[in-house]
């Protein structure tokens, strides 16, 4: 993307938008959706990133006239892509395990990971390799500079939990980074 | 007989025979239509309950907006009995007229736990409401449960059955009187069950194994749908998934007009399939056997499986 | 769990509480001393940094395919949509697993509409095991996802489904309620409650998609109000959940 829109310039759009512009939204959607899909991404992986991206916009574009503006955009949208791809995940895993003999999915359990001669893993690959509950919170955390209490709170989890996952998630990163 | 009444051991140690006066009996005899209460318990420490309390025939039970786990059984013995632990709130017991209201008092602050077994007589009814996990067996009553968190199993049921959850597990099994079962986020299973059946799921599966009856209805709207059981001459059985597949498992000499609907998927039949009607690229209806029960399964996006049992 | 190089787990548990500030002062104070005086512990301590500021430099990715047309067709008016003739791209519908259905002889009929008016509504499969493919033969009949794979699907849809006339007005003083209640209730609840609503506003979505493409289609329509239904269902179910916070 170029350079970042001024503020009053998306607000102007949000509340097109929010009429009914589509102009306006899709200049909010290509002003965002690089951040947008690299949470689907790295949160569920680039296969359904696409997939979900849209969703979110379309969720998004379905619920601007909810939104107050008390948040940037950018905030509201994310935490709202946030919440769909926590839902929209559990779809996809039990759309995974239908198809549990796929070849998509024997090739990702079976092929051993993949290390590039002597250089350090590629950190979005790195991350992707996480359990799931660590990969959830250190995007959140350590990506998306979302606190621990709002962490806790989307995932239905303690606050002590989030950090403990944040720890484990660093601690292996470091481990296939070395 | 004697009439006891609730008697409460701090940690188990001390048991406190309640005066006369607390009878429910007694007071519901003078003062006709009139609550009773009794607290139980102590504020502010960790507390063993240990509770007996008089029923009468026709008397409904109901455990109110409680949280923990509590397991539910039947005896001989025309009393309800409480024992377990507490964590220090009260558990008050009321009576108003032929209900008998176990609460705690979680007004002021957050819901406390409370991990406690019950015992009542096999044929009154039961009532439970709040977020617990939950166990009820060999009761002949009605039970009814609305539960907000938590894994509920119930098995050897005579009366109806009705529970919802919010979240949670629901498993039913040999049970008489019928069962409607709600989990908004978590599988709902249903074994060796007779009577009228409505299951449903939100995001889960809707398993209904061993079904005797002649009206079921399952719906999901993100998992799968298995049924299988007798198809009653006469009878009704409606299969609604959303997003997943609906297997369907009958007698092989089953009659039943079979109406099969969906958006997007494929339908897999053990039985020959003769169309009856075609209204579109995705709904058509045959017959097994002869049409003497209705078969409706409606899914949107998913496979249909009717299979020979 | 056991990490490499951790030889002080009562340190290096407590590492990353460390570099987030997330530790008392004199815990901190502590920390600082163990380090001082401990090398492994400061080569785990940089390693964590150092994840921790390459993830915080990670970037947006921007998709490969422009993701735009899929959306726009999406939330563009159904009247509009239809005045330009908007073009329905069919897209691969995801294959699903099939059942195992071992030794039996399995006969799969796929069956559009031409074929079977072309059999005068009546087919014979005389096997024990017949499949008839429902899945979409016609322009019309696009599977229901809003897009998939490499091309773009660009449905005919509308804005939000709006719901059965007579439960407008509930669903709307429900949602209401719901929303307003939101601070009062636990967030473990709140997100219970609002996962379970995505769910089936999903399904909404769905069907009214679905619906539009195939607007003469009863057991869609009928779906879709199935699914308000247990919209209705659900939100008030939630009032419960939330009555019973107050």
């Amino acid at each position: 993307m170029g350079q970042r829109v001024p503020e009053h310039f998306e607000q102007s759009d949000v509340r097109r938008a929010a009429e009914g512009d589509h102009a306006a939204f899709e200049r909010l959607y290509r002003e965002h959706v690089g951040r947008i899909h690299a949470l689907c991404t790295r949160m569920v992986g680039s296969d359904v990133a696409d997939d979900l991206t849209q969703e979110v916009f379309i969720r998004a574009w379905r619920k601007l006239d909810g939104f107050k503006g008390q948040s940037k955009f950018g905030t509201w949208l994310h935490r709202l892509a946030v919440n769909h791809v926590l839902s929209r995940r559990e779809t996809i895993r039990r759309r995974e395990s239908k198809q549990a003999f796929g070849e998509g999915i024997l090739s990702r359990v079976v092929a051993p990971p993949r290390r590039s001669s002597g250089h350090a893993l590629d950190l979005d690959r790195a991350v992707r390799r996480l359990p799931e509950r660590a990969r959830d919170v250190f995007v959140l955390f350590d990506v998306e500079g979302y606190s621990h209490d709002e962490i806790a709170e989307a995932l239905g989890v303690s606050v002590g939990t989030s950090k403990s996952q944040l720890h484990r998630a660093r601690m292996l990163m470091r481990e296939q980074l070395d | 007989m004697r009439t006891r009444l609730l008697s409460i051991g701090l940690l188990g140690i001390v048991t406190f025979p309640l005066p006369a006066q607390t009878n429910p009996r007694a007071e519901h005899a003078e003062h006709p239509g009139a609550s009773f209460t009794t607290m139980l318990g102590a504020r502010h420490m960790s507390t063993m309950v240990d509770t007996l309390v008089e029923l009468r025939p026709g008397d409904r039970v109901v455990l109110e907006n409680l949280t923990g786990q509590i397991s539910v059984g039947s005896w001989d013995r025309n009393e309800l009995e409480i024992r377990g632990a507490d964590d220090g709130v009260p558990i008050m017991v009321r009576r108003s007229g032929s209900t008998v209201r176990v609460v705690r008092d979680d007004r002021k602050g957050r819901r406390h736990a409370l991990d406690a077994r019950i015992r009542m007589p096999a044929s009154h009814d039961l009532r439970v409401s709040g977020s617990l996990d939950l166990w009820i067996e060999g009761l002949s009553g009605s039970i009814d449960v609305d539960n907000v968190s938590g894994d509920i199993w119930i098995a050897d049921a005579d009366g109806q059955v009705s529970v919802r959850t919010i979240e949670g597990e629901i498993d039913v099994v040999r049970s008489r009187g019928g069962v409607t079962a709600s989990s908004q986020s978590d599988d709902v299973r249903l074994r060796d069950v007779r009577g009228p059946v409505d299951a449903h799921s939100g995001s889960g599966d809707v398993q209904l194994m061993e079904i005797v009856s002649a009206r079921v209805r399952a719906e999901t709207q993100d998992g799968d749908i298995t049924f299988s059981g007798t198809i009653d001459d006469g009878g009704d059985y409606g299969f609604f998934v959303h997003d997943g597949d609906a297997e369907v498992a009958i007698p092989a000499d089953a009659n039943a007009r079979v109406e099969v609907s969906t958006f997007d998927g494929e339908f897999i039949s053990d039985f020959p399939v003769v169309l009856q009607r075609f209204t579109g690229g995705r709904e058509f209806a045959f017959t097994v056997g002869a049409p003497r029960a209705r078969i409706t399964i409606q899914v949107f996006d998913g496979e249909i499986h009717l299979q020979r049992r | 769990m056991t990490y490499k190089d951790n030889e002080h787990p009562e340190w290096t548990d407590r590492l990353s509480d460390f570099l987030d500030g997330g530790l008392d002062p004199e815990t901190h104070a502590a920390f600082e001393a163990h380090l001082g005086e401990c090398g492994s512990c400061r080569g785990v301590l940089e390693g964590l940094d150092e994840v921790r500021r390459r993830a915080a430099a990670l970037g947006p990715i921007e998709p490969t395919r422009d993701l735009w047309a899929g959306i726009a067709a999406t939330i563009r008016a159904p009247a509009a949509g239809a005045a330009e003739g908007a073009t329905v791209i069919a897209l691969p519908t995801a294959e699903r697993a099939r059942p195992d259905i071992g030794s039996r002889r399995s006969h799969r009929v796929s069956l559009s509409s031409m074929q079977l008016v072309a059999a005068s509504l009546v087919l014979v499969v005389g096997s024990s095991l017949a499949t008839l493919t429902l899945r979409s033969q016609s322009p019309t009949s696009t599977p229901p996802v809003a897009a998939t794979g490499s091309e773009g699907v660009i449905m005919p849809a509308g804005t939000a489904a709006p719901p059965p006339a007579d439960l407008a007005l509930e669903l709307s003083s429900l949602e209401q309620a719901l929303a307003e209640a939101r601070g009062v209730l636990d967030p473990n609840t709140v997100r219970i409650l609002e996962r379970n609503l995505s769910v089936i506003e999903q399904a909404i979505e769905d069907s009214h998609r679905a619906l539009m493409q195939d607007p003469e289609n009863a057991f869609l329509a009928e779906h879709l109000d199935r699914v308000y239904h247990r919209k209705l269902e659900y939100l008030r179910e939630a009032a419960r959940v939330v009555e019973s916070a107050d």
